[in-house]
């Protein structure tokens, strides 16, 4: 179980997560969803140990959770221009033995010996999702690892992600559209203004939908009277 | 604000910046400017092809193009403008150093500049053969091989050609090994640099092996072939050596004492820069020496912040 206690991160005066509180329990999926600001990839760096928190404590089995634990997807990647994601693969697999960089390549149909900086948005997307994947850490971070696929990648995409799981990971996934969350997803927190405010288990997704549709409605129902957009 | 007076404050601002290096930017700039004279001297078309193809480098590599086009009214006259003022100054030199009335060329095509066809992305085709592994596992030195290899072919032929010649060779794998130096010039993305899983200082180790390796291997042919043609050279590895050694030093310790992910293009700063001057000017090499040991202490402790879990 990862427990995260408490956890409350400030950038100056701003405070991002406000004293977060959650529990997640291994070998899991669990989807976090927010809005754009809501503080998702401000948890995730603070996870990884990027960010020093102001106060609280993130624990697996009762210890300090280590970034050698930990496999994570930042929510945007660049690379070297020069480098081919077949670069970028063979470089993983050294720091990682026993992972073999072929069949990453053959499973998103990657041009790997093509300079990355050539590549679109949704390809670069698809070669970090590889090399995240491939690391077979026991936690694994995706922050917005499905911005830019299309339907077949993100298929295949979801795909890897329960392989992942069946195999054991935990795994954490943000996102900032509900619907690429619940094909794969445990449960899922709602992250408002860096406090978790509402969670939903598998089977209640729908639910999920209705109360955001409803929430969003309230806060612009000046600006958009009509509740349905034709 | 005019384009003009934006160039005005940016540069006070960077006189500002230099401080009390400002002698040795102004000896630098003496020093080129001796050069140009001393080209003017030997044959004035060449020193103005020489000013005018500086002029086109400058605008082909320029980063602030696309910002200027869609923000300027007529970014073609605007540009025009700015390398005319800028030829100025170099046909000035010409014509001091004996230069006709062909200097007015210059002024006269500096303009013309503006309308050189923007640098576009040709598709690269990278080395097939050089993988990853053969580089150390380097991104730096893979990237940079890939996206010119006609640039490190010809330097390598450079120098092999330099080791031809008498007493040319060790300075050419000097000046390699400065050249060299551009390729810790970019910030690669964190992902990359947490992908070995190493402490800051075993990381920043495993930087500098790898950067002497790759160095010191891609000259290996040169040297050996002016060791083989000169031996009585063969001194001049004694200071070619560390030489090299310390300006890859320098670069990767420069480097990652202002690493920080998000800006991929960071540009040196102008201590960095001077630093850099110093394995030019050797009056200036205590400068670099010093440089590279503050930026040392510096490089550890800004990698701890993105490699050191917090406890």
């Amino acid at each position: 179980m990862i427990t995260i206690d408490s956890l409350t991160v400030r950038y100056g005066q701003k405070t991002v997560l406000d004293r977060l509180t959650m529990h997640l329990t291994e070998g899991a999926v669990h989807g976090l969803a927010g809005i754009n600001g809501a503080g998702k990839t401000t948890l995730f760096e603070t996870l990884f140990g990027l960010v020093r928190p102001a106060a609280g404590s993130i624990t697996r089995f009762g210890r300090p959770l280590r970034r050698s634990q930990i496999a994570y997807m930042p929510a945007e990647s660049f690379f070297y221009d020069g480098m081919t994601g077949r670069d970028l693969l063979e470089m993983t697999a050294h720091y990682h033995p026993g992972t073999d960089p072929e069949p990453w390549i053959d499973l998103f149909g990657l041009p790997a010996d093509q300079p990355v900086g050539e590549w679109s948005a949704g390809m670069r997307r698809k070669l970090a999702l590889a090399a995240t994947l491939m690391q077979r850490k026991e936690v694994v971070l995706l922050d917005e690892p499905f911005n830019g696929l299309d339907m077949e990648s993100l298929y295949v995409a979801q795909r890897l992600i329960l392989r992942r799981r069946q195999e054991g990971a935990t795994i954490l996934i943000t996102s900032h559209l509900l619907p690429t969350l619940t094909p794969v997803a445990d449960d899922i927190r709602l992250l408002d203004d860096g406090r978790i405010a509402a969670e939903y288990r598998s089977g209640e997704y729908s639910r999920a939908e209705r109360e955001l549709e409803a929430l969003f409605h309230a806060r612009y129902t000046n600006l958009f009277p009509d509740k349905k957009i034709n | 604000m005019t384009l003009l007076s934006l160039h005005i404050r940016l540069a006070g601002r960077w006189l500002r910046e230099v401080g009390w290096f400002l002698p040795v930017v102004l000896a630098a700039a003496a020093l080129a400017a001796a050069g140009l004279a001393a080209v003017a001297r030997w044959n004035v078309t060449a020193a103005l092809l020489l000013a005018l193809l500086l002029l086109v480098q400058l605008h082909r590599h320029r980063r602030d193009l696309t910002l200027l086009r869609t923000t300027l009214r007529h970014p073609a006259r605007t540009l025009a403008a700015e390398y005319l003022l800028l030829a100025l100054p170099a046909a000035g030199v010409v014509a001091l150093a004996g230069g006709g009335s062909e200097t007015l060329a210059l002024p006269a095509a500096a303009p013309l500049v503006a309308l050189w066809p923007r640098r576009r992305r040709r598709a690269t085709r990278p080395l097939a053969a050089l993988r990853i592994a053969r580089t150390g596992y380097s991104p730096e030195w893979t990237a940079a091989l890939r996206r010119h290899p006609a640039a490190a072919g010809i330097a390598l032929a450079a120098t092999l050609g330099a080791a031809a010649i008498p007493w040319a060779g060790f300075p050419a794998l000097c000046l390699a090994a400065l050249l060299a130096t551009e390729l810790y010039a970019r910030n690669e993305p964190l992902a990359l640099l947490l992908l070995p899983g190493r402490p800051a200082a075993r990381l920043l180790g495993g930087k500098l092996l790898t950067a002497w390796r790759n160095l010191f291997l891609g000259s290996l042919p040169a040297a050996v072939l002016t060791l083989v043609l000169y031996p009585a050279s063969a001194w001049m590895a004694a200071v070619w050596i560390p030489y090299a050694a310390l300006a890859m030093t320098y670069a990767v310790l420069a480097k990652y004492a202002a690493y920080d992910p998000r800006t991929p293009d960071a540009a040196p700063s102008t201590a960095a820069r001077i630093g850099l001057l110093g394995l030019l000017l050797p009056p200036l090499l205590p400068v670099t020496l010093l440089l590279t040991i503050g930026y040392a202490v510096r490089a550890e402790r800004n990698l701890d912040r993105y490699l050191h879990d917090y406890d």
